[in-house]
């Protein structure tokens, strides 16, 4: 039974990683979870029960994290190899589905590369629809201020002032071509800079004790007792909670979003970990810590 | 508002973690070395051997940029503990590329060295 739990838990967390994994081919991906699974069961050592399984699945990180990890890093590899700007927008638009900062830089990507477009083909067709392409300015009326740009080729080339006349060609061509290539480097950037935020931060920690310790003790000072608390799924809520969430979240289908630990209290806790944990599961929904234990975690020493 | 002022054993400690994390490829490369290894062997070697503790979900993506840059390759053995692992065993460009970075790691750490020379028995 016990055996069953812990299966069905590696399960679902495996389930969630494959699908956040959508930004590797679909080999990959089935590798990429077979590798994880191999690695928890290695971890778990036959004793696969829902407290041995969480906690080996909390040292790998939630499953986001580790999607993004795998498919942040792979598409960095694969840039180190071919850099053209489909290759480098097409790597923007696998990351987009993982993070905020992805989408805001597929955005990005996506408008400067259309302005440069606009600029090339308008200075292109210029010579051969010369009173039709430019660069216009719309007035919204006599009186109005409300004033609207342009770019492109109208058929209504009267209603709009056309400002650059026969220099959109060159200042096009230049501005298009520069557009481009600024639009280019920002993907290239991005996507190192989401590979950097995608990893941990305290990789690789020194297995011991911490700089600050060995400085403490070098100077024969008793080392300060962390303020806060690293967050660990297993230790955010006691083991009874956990195991009756993950029956409850399991008992549909493998498929459904579970709430992970880690992210529920990511959410409430990163501002302090409060020492007291536990007591707020209630059929699978796990309520935020009350705000007195918060501001008492917060406090640092 | 006040600037929030970093420690120096903060920085101390972040300096730690760089220097760390420019020697881990070479670390994981090292220890494929004599043998093949499968993920969470190759976890346990980096902490007991180098005193590298990484955290468990980043050494797959590592792996798996390695085996794309050709420098390992891997294969599923079905082992004796009921499941498949995963092994890693270095290539001939892996065995290549880590001998290069041992040699340019030497040249940096004697370098080093020369310079820390004059601090040894000096008191803090």
């Amino acid at each position: 039974m016990s055996n069953d739990a812990g299966q069905a838990h590696l399960d679902t967390y495996l389930a969630q990683v494959q699908r956040h994994l959508g930004g590797l081919p679909h080999a990959e991906a089935r590798e990429t979870v077979a590798e994880l699974r191999s690695h928890v069961l290695d971890k778990v050592a036959g004793d696969l029960s829902v407290r041995t399984v969480e906690a080996a699945i909390a040292e790998l990180g939630s499953p986001r994290e580790v999607a993004r990890l795998n498919v942040t890093e792979r598409v960095a590899a694969e840039l180190e190899t071919n850099r053209s700007p489909l290759r480098v927008l097409s790597a923007i638009g696998r990351l987009a589905r993982l993070s905020v900062g992805g989408l805001f830089a597929l955005l990005v990507s996506f408008t400067g590369y259309a302005l440069a477009a606009g600029f090339l083909i308008t200075a292109v067709v210029k010579p051969f629809a010369w009173r039709r392409a430019g660069l216009w300015l719309w007035k919204g009326g006599p009186d109005s201020y409300s004033w609207s740009w342009a770019l492109g080729v109208t058929d209504n080339p009267h209603h709009g002032q056309e400002l650059l006349g026969g220099w959109i060609i060159p200042i096009g061509i230049a501005l298009g071509l520069l557009l481009g290539w600024l639009t280019w480097r920002f993907g290239i950037f991005s996507v190192r800079r989401l590979r950097s935020r995608a990893r941990p931060k305290t990789s690789p920690r020194p297995a011991k004790a911490s700089a600050a310790t060995r400085q403490a003790e070098a100077r024969g000072r008793p080392a300060r007792a962390s303020s806060m608390r690293p967050i660990r799924a297993a230790r955010l809520m006691g083991s009874a909670a956990a195991m009756a969430s993950i029956t409850a979240q399991n008992s549909g289908s493998n498929a459904m979003e579970v709430a992970w630990p880690e992210s529920w209290t990511e959410r409430f806790l990163k501002v302090g970990m409060p020492s007291y944990v536990g007591g707020f599961a209630r059929c699978g929904n796990y309520l935020p810590l009350p705000p007195s234990s918060l501001r008492r975690g917060s406090k640092r020493s | 508002m006040n600037a929030q002022r970093t420690e120096p054993a903060d920085e101390l400690g972040k300096w730690e973690v760089q220097v760390r994390k420019g020697g881990l490829g070479l670390a994981v490369l090292a220890i494929l070395w004599p043998e093949r290894l499968y993920g969470l062997e190759i976890l346990r070697r980096l902490d007991s051997d180098a005193g590298m503790s990484i955290p468990e979900g980043t050494i797959y993506p590592l792996l798996s940029r390695m085996k794309a840059e050709g420098l390992v390759d891997s294969e599923w053995v079905e082992a004796d503990a009921g499941h498949p692992r995963k092994y890693y065993r270095l290539t001939d460009p892996g065995r290549r590329r880590v001998r290069e970075m041992a040699q340019s790691w030497r040249a940096f750490a004697q370098g080093l060295e020369r310079l820390l020379a004059p601090l040894e028995g000096a008191k803090s």
